[in-house]
């Protein structure tokens, strides 16, 4: 293993995020579930993209980078936007925040867009079974699929039944994650998933697969996203507010993947642990420096592996750190303050990025975190672990 | 011993050249990992080379048919023809070392049971299809000779 060797050499004052906007997911949710079609993958990133630019009091013709998302094609997304920028790629959702900032470092580019839109819920995308998607890029989505083991709910099922195995955390102490999520979603008008849930209707809703229940699983719904991403200079001239990152850090754990060797044996601990640190050193700030954490959370077991692998508790106990200390606007430390994926939208970690600048902008009404200054978003999708440290700029 | 059933067709594995040996040998009931001639490291899924010292010269390996049950989930919604909920999917690591996916023949087994001895046995669709498969007890002498061999 090579993780822990992380040296931070970016300048991350360097860049801010001046601009970003989304689409109206909960009106989009309601129009796909009575059959409409209220978008394709395209023009929902060109809905937030709009909106974002709007945010960010710049002219289009000042974006000189662009980074598109997994789900629409990097050249045509850009022609449909009548892009021409002198560097581009395609990413996931932070994966193109961290290469924005380098771009920007590197005089690559000084004004960013990054784009994203998904029209997953009306194109009916499976995350299991006989099409499940993303094979292509992790052999583990469809090796198993003779045995029956089919859906990323599964892989996470597994890793949590090891979880429980090892550390003892009970289903009942999972069920804190879904609903402090909701009741931060009761508090955004935008959430898709709104009403209150007592950890009883957590426990009474049914399984899906065991030992994870119905609350434990991300939306699916379309939608898109957008972010506008400057140098350091070009944020203090723009219009809008500006909010710096602060600090990035990144460590993969790819090698038995397929077999889920980093997933069950380490959790993606190691990696997680070096992400963080590159971003804290970075930033210069820790874990208790954070007014909230946004945590991509595709199935809400990643929040106490995040939370353990980011450096908020010890090992083995964030079944009771989340019980005991609270992980809600409520209580304690406050995790995905919009919802997240299980009752905001799934925006595959690109909405976590907007709240997280949204909070630091302290613009963020009924679910607003008093006096929030630094917020990290965090990730470890199939062992990429990503941190990014949201601040007031430098 | 009489083999093992399933009342309906597998998924078809994911195609891919290097796997099957994998899959000729489970057919025979005589399931073979790929093993390195370069440093020895068992592997899989197969693949053409070794993702430790990058040597493609490999041999293949009949396994002992036993592993340690590491962790399991059990399917409640069903997303496949061939699985009906609850339909349980363990893994276990293989006494060559690699973790191993498979059904477990058995069912959903308590909290507390991670270490649990493992044997593989082998199950039948009705296209004749072959695929390996957990139990989480030997069942019976035939499974236990059948491991020492």
């Amino acid at each position: 293993m090579s993780a822990g060797q992380a040296t931070p050499r970016l300048s991350p004052g360097g860049a801010a995020v001046i601009g970003v906007g989304h689409t109206d997911w909960a009106e989009d949710y309601r129009r796909t579930r009575a059959g409409e079609r209220p978008g394709t993958s395209e023009s929902y990133a060109a809905r937030a993209f709009v909106r974002a630019l709007a945010d960010s009091g710049i002219g289009k013709s000042e974006i000189d980078g662009l980074i598109v998302g997994p789900t629409t094609p990097y050249e045509r997304t850009a022609e449909s936007l009548g892009l021409n920028p002198r560097w581009g790629g395609q990413e996931d959702a932070v994966g193109a925040v961290v290469n924005a900032v380098m771009a920007i470092q590197t005089g690559m580019a000084e004004v960013v867009a990054l784009v994203y839109g998904n029209d997953q819920r009306s194109a009916k995308v499976q995350y299991g079974g006989p099409q499940a998607a993303g094979g292509d890029r992790y052999l583990s989505y469809i090796y198993h699929a003779p045995w029956g083991l089919t859906s990323q709910g599964a892989l996470y099922a597994l890793m949590f039944q090891r979880y429980k195995e090892i550390h003892g955390i009970t289903e009942r102490e999972l069920g804190e994650v879904a609903v402090a999520q909701r009741l931060a979603a009761s508090l955004n008008d935008n959430a898709i998933m709104r009403k209150r849930l007592t950890i009883e209707d957590y426990m009474e809703a049914r399984y899906i697969c065991a030992p994870l229940r119905l609350y434990d699983y991300c939306l699916i719904n379309d939608g898109g996203v957008a972010l506008v991403i400057a140098s350091a200079d070009r944020a203090r001239r723009a219009a809008g507010a500006a909010v710096g990152i602060r600090g990035v850090g990144r460590s993969d754990l790819n090698a038995g993947a397929t077999t889920f060797e980093p997933r069950l044996t380490q959790f993606y601990r190691p990696a997680q642990q070096a992400a963080g640190r590159a971003s804290y050193e970075m930033a210069g700030v820790g874990p208790q420096d954070m007014d909230a954490v946004q945590i991509y959370d595709s199935f809400s077991c990643h929040i106490p592996f995040a939370l353990e692998g980011f450096g908020y508790c010890g090992e083995g106990e964030a079944g009771r750190f989340m019980r005991d200390h609270g992980i809600s606007l409520e209580r304690g430390l406050p995790v995905n303050t919009a919802g997240g994926h299980l009752s905001e939208t799934y925006m595959q970690g690109w909405a976590h990025q907007i709240e997280a600048v949204r909070q630091v902008r302290g613009e963020c009404g009924a679910r607003q975190v008093p006096g929030c200054r630094h917020v990290q978003y965090c990730s470890d999708v199939a062992g990429k672990a990503f941190s990014i440290i949201y601040g007031e700029p430098a | 011993m009489t083999p093992t059933t399933w009342p309906e067709p597998f998924p078809d594995p994911v195609a891919r050249p290097a796997d099957e040996p994998f899959w000729q040998s489970v057919q025979a009931h005589r399931m073979a990992l790929q093993k390195c001639a370069g440093c020895g490291h068992v592997r899989y899924p197969a693949a053409a080379h070794c993702p430790q010292c990058l040597s493609e010269a490999a041999t293949w390996q009949q396994i002992a048919g036993t592993a340690e049950l590491v962790s399991w989930c059990t399917f409640h919604r069903q997303y496949l023809p061939a699985f009906p909920p609850p339909h349980t999917v363990a893994v276990g690591r293989l006494a060559e070392g690699p973790l191993f996916v498979a059904m477990l023949l058995d069912g959903a087994p308590p909290d507390g049971a991670a270490g649990r001895a493992l044997s593989i046995d082998y199950v039948t669709d009705p296209e004749g299809r072959v695929l390996p498969a957990f139990r989480q007890h030997p069942a019976g002498r035939d499974a236990k000779e059948e491991e020492t061999q």
